[in-house]
Order: C-alpha cells, then structure tokens, then sequence
C-alpha cells in the first residue's frame, strides 16, 4: 500500500466574483498535510489563509468559486462530493475552529447541550438513550480538552475566553476527525492562556494523530506549534518546509522579511526596518510574481513570468522565487 | 533613561473601584462588592521618557491610562503634572491640561468618526483648544500629516476614514494626538490589531517621533515584545496592582516576580530551536471582585509560601528594580 499523506491539495484556485471584478485570493495553491502533523499557514491579513481553509471545507461564500485544483482527504477529492456528502464530511472528518469561534456559542443554551447537539446530528448515535449518551461524550471531551466535567450544564458568559476556546476544541472534536482546521484559535487570548491552548493543541495532534491546519498571522505561534509552515503572499503560496528551515534557512525574500519584521523578547535589541508598500489589490495582481513591486531582490524575469515551486535546501522545502537564497542587503 | 531627569508625571497611590450592580437584598443590608480596576499604583513617568505599561485584559492598564488622562474620575489618590493634582482638577481647567496630553486608542476602527474627512478629525482638536489662529490650521494640519507619513498630505486630507487601511488610520489617530504639540502621549494598544510589518512601521513612527519632538510616551500593550522594542521603562501589573518596575532590558533579561517570569517564559517566539525555560502557573487572571488575601498572585504562584498568603508585598527594591515579592 503507498502511503497518502492525509490532505493534498493540488493547484487550488479560488476567486471571489464581485459586481465588476474578480478577486484572485487564492491562486495555484498546493501543500500536503500529513497525519499527526501541524501545518502553519502564515501572511499577512489579505493573503487568502483563510479562503484556502474555507475551500477546504467547502463553506466559501456565495461569492467565491473554486476555480480550478483537487482537494484530496485520504485520497478522494472533496471538491467532488455532493453537497450532501459534504455535509457528513464536516465535523465527521474535517472540522473547523473559526476566528473568533468562542463568541459564536448561544448565549441563552448551556455550552454541554450545544456539543450534544454536534454529537446527536452527526455522530449518528443509533441507542435509545441517545442524549444520555451524548451527554456521556461531552463530559469526556471536556477531560480531554482540559475542562471540569462538572461544568458541562454551565452557560457560555460563565466560562472565561481560554474556557470557552477549549469547549470550542471540544466540540470541534466530538466527532474524532482526522483534520482539524484552527482558524487564528488564539489571536485574542492573553500570552499565558494562549500557550496553555497551543499545549492543548499539540496533545490532541499527538493523542489522536490529528492532521492539523493552524491559520495565523504571528509567525511565533507557528514557530512554537508547528512541524511544516506555508507562508503565503497576495493569494500564492510562495515557500513551504518544515518549521526549522523556514526559520533558520528561508529562502524567499518575504519569509526573511516577515520573520524580521516581529520584534524579540530574546537576543538583542534590534532595530527593525519594515517592508516598503502595502500587499497588492488581488483585482489586479501584477505581473510575473506577485512580491516584485515590494522585493529588494526583484530583477526584469520576476516582472515578467511567474515563478513556481522549486526544490531548495531538501525535497520538503520549496520555493517560488527567481532569486531564492539570495541575501538581501 | 537616567532617573535625573525631570519628572512630568507622578502617579500617587491611585485607586478605582468600580462599583458592581448590586440586588434589591444587597442594596437594601447595605453590601457592595468592588471591582478594583486599579488598586493603588504610583509610578512616575519623565520628560523625553518611554514607559511600558504590560498586563493580560483584565490587569487595569487600560483604566490607568484612562485615569491618567482624566477620562474616569479617580477613587483615590494623585495624579501630578506640572504642580496640578490632575485627580482634583475641575473640567475647565482639565480641558486647558489636556492639550499637553493626548491619547491614541486600540481600534483604529472605532476610534475615528466615520463621517468626517481626516481633515476634519486632525484638525478637531485645534478648533475645540483655539492654540493657533484659524488660518493656520491648515498649515498645521498638513504638517502633522506629513510627519505620519500620509505622503502627499493634501490628498489624505480630503479622504474619509473608509478609504484607509488600519496602518493609515493608526497613523490619523497618531496625527490627531500630535497636532497640539503635547508633552506627552499615551498610546493604548496601538498596534496590537494591525500586521506584523504594518505593526512594526507604527511602532517605528512613534519612536521617530519621540525623538523628534521629545515627548513621552506611555505604552499600554500586552505583547512585551513590543514594549522591549520601544520602552526605556517597564511596569508590569497584575490585578491592578504593580508587581515589577523597572529598566526594560533589565526585567526582561531577568525578572524577578514569579508572574513577569511566568509571562516572559510563555511568549512565543519566532524561533523553533529557541531552548527557553518554562513557566508554567495555573489557571487564568481571576476578576478584581474577591481577592485572595496576601499577595493577589498567590493562588497561581508556583513558589508561594507561607507569607505570601497572608501578608500583600508591597514594591521592594530587588535587584535594581521594584518587585512585589516576598522571595529574594
């Protein structure tokens, strides 16, 4: 038997129609997620991050239409599926933790009874005892992500933000998936918080061999989680490799630049010096590559075709760069 | 930044305590719980001089700056500027104050009027505090432009707050604090909901212009990362009490209260080999309503003896820096 990583996806493209344009946000996007394995996906607000994980699932808005690729889970492409089996596919095998997910419980529902909920309509529990049994369940994924049992019938105002983000893992994981997708599960939590949900994060990825996407903007989030990291730029994945490389031996001019641009607590102090001009309108992306107008290393070739994945420094680290490696003076 | 040198502010002793919503039974036996936002902090802050102010939500930073600016009235204590007691001062006389100190608030969203042309927002506060004839306003208006950086000025100025991005709109918030030449600015979380490069361009433009015009700065942000990259001086609080204080390399390089250990050692940072070693406490910052006796710290605090739970450490000299710890 070959063995298939868990999630391919292959040559994505996914563009938002609007009244007069076409918003490219994400265009020929391909990476690989393998079971047990944490995947960071970085950029800058814009870069399409999330439409890639919407994609995935399938839940885009009315606006925004695949255009191209597969999408592979365990080797059968998503992207085919009838919306029905779409449906089952969600919280059965991939689920999703939104942005801002924890301000997305019902207020006036204990936050029990809504995992239950998830529980009964999808885990297709056939008992006669059917709540009781999902109530059971709840308690357990409240051990697993590390919440008191006892508090399953308590309401969401009376849990605190971190509480309130392990019940969301919680419900994310009540049906088992093989992929979860995180979408910023920590932008809004406090330091200490927020490394205590990254360290519930990891235990599940390990206890359960999940395949797990994490979508941020801070880099240093991914470099505390994360084995593999895609950075991506204006709607293109432009470098992927294993967290220590991109760190230590990124290749891509704006992997260099993004890695400097956040400030340290250790080290010395630097001054940093910011990347010139703002990421461009995805109406009307330029040319060749999509960096050039903001690369100090951009020469004539950049401007004019587009550059694609490249082996680098190993076989699990590309780049998509004309001038990959080169020092930026 | 040397400890000589002229002192602009001086906080004494400030406390507020919001009072909680009580019910018909409470408000009738006469009990009333406090939330003690701000529990008797002092701390000073001197000409030309960049203090940090880092805490988790909840930590009473952002009542402080409140409090500083007079936005909140005080429960107790002094606020001095200049031989003013700020906490006293009535509204008239704050108002004339005020131009000496401004404010750059967190969301750059919320925090402008969405129907006002940037004109209109920076040049607000000369019309409101008459510092300069009408006629030059304008003139005024575009130079404060020009030093954010929203290059060509005449074209931002006719712009609404829509049309920019929130790095731009930072920079109008930052453009409509200096416009009255103040002395002294307290910027709340500016940068904490922009972009990494976006944030560092922000954080650059008020180190630029703290030299340039030699003002000081209060920074109130959670991320000590940025508070290292900008402050001369660090207060970190807890509960609404100040548990640190001191020089910014010193108390990050090595800190003495448990609770800055324990922060600094949970910061990620953008290196996966980094070896660091790690802090772990328990649970989450409770809220300001019941707090435990001793020091507020505590119940997390994973070298807590005897004393510390009943005794609270008030700000000791350790080490070169005020800590409020009973260890060495």
């Amino acid at each position: 038997m070959i063995l298939v990583a868990l999630l391919e996806v292959n040559d994505l493209s996914t563009h938002y129609f609007l009244k007069e344009s076409r918003v490219r946000a994400v265009d020929n996007v391909s990476f690989t997620v393998e079971r047990g394995k944490m995947l960071g996906l970085a950029g800058e607000s814009g870069c399409g991050k999330t439409t890639v994980a919407l994609s995935i699932i399938r839940m885009l808005p009315p606006a925004g239409k695949i255009i191209t690729g597969e999408i592979l889970l365990d080797n059968i492409d998503l992207l085919k599926k009838s919306k029905e089996e779409m449906r089952k596919t969600r919280w059965l095998d991939v689920s999703y933790v939104f942005q801002y997910a924890m301000n997305a419980f019902n207020p006036v529902m204990n936050v029990g009874e809504q995992i239950t909920e998830v529980i009964i309509e999808k885990g297709g529990i056939k008992s006669r005892s059917i709540k009781k049994e999902a109530w059971k369940q709840v308690r357990e994924l409240f051990e697993i992500v590390g919440l008191d049992p006892e508090r399953v019938k308590n309401y969401p105002h009376e849990f605190s933000g971190g509480m309130k983000q392990r019940a969301i893992i919680a419900m994310a994981m009540a049906c088992n998936p093989k992929l979860l997708i995180a979408d910023e599960p920590v932008t809004a939590l406090d330091v200490i918080v927020e490394k205590k949900i990254l360290n519930l994060l990891k235990k599940l990825q390990k206890d359960f061999n999940l395949g797990v996407i994490f979508i941020t903007h801070d880099l240093s989030v991914i470099a505390e989680s994360c084995e593999e990291v895609g950075i991506m730029y204006a709607g293109k994945l432009v470098e992927v490799g294993s967290a220590t490389t991109i760190f230590h031996n990124g290749a891509h001019p704006y992997t260099k630049m993004l890695i400097k641009a956040f400030p340290s607590i250790l080290g010395e102090k630097t001054y940093i010096e910011p990347l010139e001009g703002i990421p461009p309108d995805l109406a009307n992306p330029p040319t060749g590559c999509r960096f050039h107008p903001r690369c100090p290393l951009a020469i004539d070739e950049c401007k004019k075709k587009v550059p694609f994945f490249k082996q680098y420094s190993s076989s699990r680290h590309l780049v998509a760069c004309y001038r990959a490696g080169e020092k930026i003076i | 930044m040397s400890t000589k040198s002229e002192v602009i502010f001086k906080v004494k002793s400030l406390k507020k305590w919001f009072t909680t919503r009580r019910g018909l039974f409470d408000s009738l036996t006469g009990k009333q719980e406090y939330v003690r936002a701000v529990d008797n902090i002092s701390f000073e802050i001197c000409k030309h001089e960049v203090v940090c102010m880092v805490g988790e939500s909840g930590s009473g930073k952002t009542t402080a700056a409140r409090l500083i600016l007079r936005l909140e009235d005080p429960t107790e204590g002094q606020i001095l500027y200049k031989g003013n007691d700020i906490a006293k001062e009535k509204q008239s006389e704050l108002r004339k104050l005020r131009r000496h100190m401004q404010m750059v608030f967190q969301d750059p969203y919320e925090s402008l009027d969405p129907r006002m042309t940037i004109f209109e927002i920076v040049s607000e506060p000369l019309r409101v505090i008459k510092i300069c004839p009408r006629s030059e306003i304008p003139i005024r208006v575009m130079k404060a432009l020009e030093d954010v950086g929203l290059i060509p000025a005449s074209d931002f100025s006719i712009r609404f707050p829509h049309e920019l991005s929130g790095g731009q709109r930072q920079r109008v918030s930052i453009a409509r604090a200096l416009i009255l030449n103040p002395e002294f600015i307290i910027a709340d979380e500016p940068a904490s909901m922009l972009d990494a490069n976006t944030r560092i361009e922000i954080l650059n433009l008020l180190l630029d212009l703290q030299v340039r015009y030699k003002m000081g700065i209060l920074f109130i942000t959670h991320d000590l990362a940025q508070a290292r990259y900008l402050g001369h001086r660090i207060i970190i609080l807890y509960l609404g009490k100040i548990v640190e204080q001191g020089e910014v390399e010193l108390v990050i390089k090595s800190p003495h209260h448990p609770y800055t250990k324990a922060l600094i050692s949970n910061i990620p940072v953008p290196d996966p080999e980094a070896k660091r070693e790690r802090i772990e406490i328990e649970g989450e910052i409770p809220t300001a309503i019941q707090l435990p006796p001793g020091c507020r710290f505590s119940p997390r605090c994973p070298y807590a003896f005897e004393r510390c739970k009943e005794e609270e450490p008030e700000l000791m000299m350790k080490h070169g820096r005020l800590s409020a710890c009973w260890l060495d």
